[in-house]
């Protein structure tokens, strides 16, 4: 392919991946963390993930990226469990202060994703 | 200065090859002989990229880790600058694509205007490149691609306005934020655009490296421009004001214009008139430039470290107000304001009675403000490379996204755990750059006291070394701290 059609597709690409991106956020009463608020070191994150009709997804694991507002740091990642009463938790480290998003993705056996956002977490030092 | 060749680019005729490139194929239809300068390549690229950066910036995730405004724009740009700056020279605003629509546009309108006589200084970008940093930190543009985005469009619409009003580079020169910084850090290059032979430009008669090579007949018409930003080659020294764009040297007509190496820093310490700038030592508001260059590197570096913020909720206590404009307007009046007067005015009040000079506290001032570019350079440097480098293949997931949700995963599914460079490694590399940073001012120093007071040269140079260890100290006890960003986002 020649390299003006390389980047032509690559820039219709771009276009297309774009509005994939966007994700709902999560109301402030669906979740929780201890400790709170949450200090650098180990974290356990609580929460409850609806479908946007407020009906209960069908996955049992969702997969948890926490990372810093600041592009260009590591990221972490876990996998929250669902416990009987239909709450998910899972256990990660903040690694470092300051303000981390955490990005949620159920996958439905169905193989529907739901993705959620949780607005900036302020992460304190010890 | 003494400048050397660079082997690849002894003569013109290989500095002329080495600066141009083909842009279509043997087999293309674009391919009649014409060959595009390589400037203008590069500018394409980077346009591109920077359309690029806009629409993921406006309409993809406003996550920013995963969009491409805010990592290429926050993390790898500004480190590929610095270490483009360090290493080769300018070829940051050589490639720039804020003004590859002017070139485009330049082709079709010519402005007949010249940028007003009162505005022919740096004061204006001054307070740009100041208000740039204070707005980075206001609206956390680092963590708001949407925001980065806009900027981007602002700064082509104000260059583009700019240029199309005034004739010549007067965005370039006298108000891009951006340039400025790369004016001043390039002081540091260890290569320059300069003449091969001097001899060559005292026979010149027609000055085309600055008027540009015109038509013979009576229309005048500018076949090849001059330098944009009144660079006068024979007159010029170092790359203050220097776009690296080669204007000149295509203009020459004795192919006598090359890029040459030389020591860095060096243009610091010389004296005497230099075109397009006047004096040096007159030149308070480049000497301000210099100041703002320099504290600014410490405002940004303390805007992510935990003091920063424990100080503006300090602040915001103390006055009563949790308008974090007000408290991030005091830190940075405190920092790039009321500190540099106090540690550069008293350093310089010291070495005029060392010196028992006549000459004005201003004036001693603005000789030595040039010296705190090495350390303020070392600072930025340390900074940008910590993000780009621990950071450095970030990209690579983000772009592994941005195709596969376009429907063909050609690059696989995003490695999102791919980051860089283990901290531990940079941070000594950012204490050596630091250490770098003041060993050139203090030499710097040196240089300028031996050169203005050459009999009292130990006791006007101590004061000012003495400056540079305290912003260096302080510099590495930020560098050293643990870090805090803090920067909201919008999802959705």
């Amino acid at each position: 392919m020649r390299p003006w059609k390389q980047s032509l597709t690559l820039l219709l690409s771009l276009i297309a991946g774009c509005e994939s991106g966007r994700q709902t956020p999560l109301t402030d009463s669906d979740w929780r963390t201890a400790p709170s608020p949450p200090v650098v070191g180990p974290a356990k994150f609580n929460f409850w993930l609806r479908t946007p009709t407020g009906g209960a997804v069908n996955c049992r694991e969702v997969r948890v990226e926490a990372n810093m507002t600041h592009p260009g740091m590591q990221p972490v990642f876990a996998t929250a469990k669902r416990n009987d009463a239909g709450e998910f938790e899972a256990s990660f480290r903040f690694t470092m202060a300051g303000d981390w998003y955490l990005a949620l993705e159920c996958r439905e056996p169905g193989g529907r994703i739901f993705q959620r956002i949780v607005n900036p977490v302020t992460v304190h030092p010890q | 200065m003494k400048t050397r060749s660079l082997p690849i680019v002894q003569d013109a005729t290989a500095l002329a090859s080495s600066l141009r490139m083909p842009i279509a194929n043997a087999h293309g239809a674009l391919a009649r002989g014409h060959r595009f300068h390589a400037r203008l390549g590069l500018q394409c690229v980077t346009f591109l990229l920077a359309v690029g950066i806009v629409l993921h910036g406006l309409l993809g995730p406003q996550l920013a880790p995963r969009n491409l405004a805010t990592l290429l724009a926050w993390v790898h740009f500004r480190g590929v600058v610095v270490i483009t700056l360090l290493f080769a020279g300018n070829l940051i605003c050589m490639g720039c694509p804020l003004t590859f629509p002017r070139e485009i546009a330049r082709r079709f309108f010519t402005p007949n205007r010249s940028w007003p006589k009162r505005l022919r200084n740096k004061w204006l970008a001054v307070l740009l490149f100041v208000t740039i940093l204070f707005a980075y930190e206001l609206f956390d543009l680092w963590a708001t691609p949407r925001w980065t985005a806009v900027l981007v469009v602002g700064y082509w619409a104000a260059a583009a306005a700019v240029d199309a009003a005034f004739k010549g580079a007067s965005f370039c020169k006298h108000l891009c934020p951006l340039g400025q910084f790369n004016f001043l850090a390039s002081t540091i290059s260890p290569t320059e655009v300069t003449v091969q032979n001097e001899r060559v430009c005292r026979t010149c008669s027609t000055r085309d490296c600055i008027r540009g090579r015109k038509r013979s007949n009576t229309d005048g018409a500018v076949l090849l421009r001059g330098c944009e930003l009144g660079l006068f080659q024979p007159k010029k020294v170092g790359n203050l004001d220097c776009t690296f764009c080669m204007d000149c040297a295509r203009a020459c007509p004795s192919d006598n214009v090359h890029i040459a190496v030389r020591t860095p820093a060096s243009e610091l310490w010389l004296d005497g008139p230099r075109a397009g700038l006047g004096q040096l030592r007159t030149r308070t508001d480049l000497a301000v430039l210099a100041v703002a260059f320099t504290f600014g590197a410490v405002a940004n570096a303390l805007g992510m470290v935990r003091p920063g913020i424990v100080f503006q909720d300090w602040l915001a206590s103390v006055i009563g107000l949790t308008n974090t404009a007000v408290t991030l307007a005091i830190l940075f009046a405190l920092v790039i304001g009321c500190l540099p007067a106090l540690l550069l005015g008293g350093a310089s009040w010291y070495a005029r009675r060392a010196a028992r000079s006549s000459d004005s506290l201003v004036s001693f001032a603005t000789r030595f403000a040039y010296a705190l570019i090495p350390l303020g350079f070392a600072i930025w440097l340390s900074h940008y490379c910590f993000h780009f480098l621990t950071g450095i293949f970030t990209f690579v997931p983000v772009l592994q996204d941005v195709v596969g949700a376009s429907g063909v995963a050609w690059l696989g599914e995003p490695m999102w755990g791919l980051t860089g460079v283990p901290e531990a490694l940079v941070l000594p590399l950012e204490y050596g750059f630091i250490g770098l940073g003041v060993l050139g001012t203090s030499l710097t120093a040196d240089r300028i006291a031996k050169r203005d007071y050459p009999r009292s040269s130990w006791q006007v140079v101590l004061p000012f070394w003495l400056l540079a260890f305290c912003v260096a100290g302080a510099a590495l006890w930020i560098l050293s701290q643990p870090m805090e960003m803090r920067g909201t986002f919008f999802s959705g």
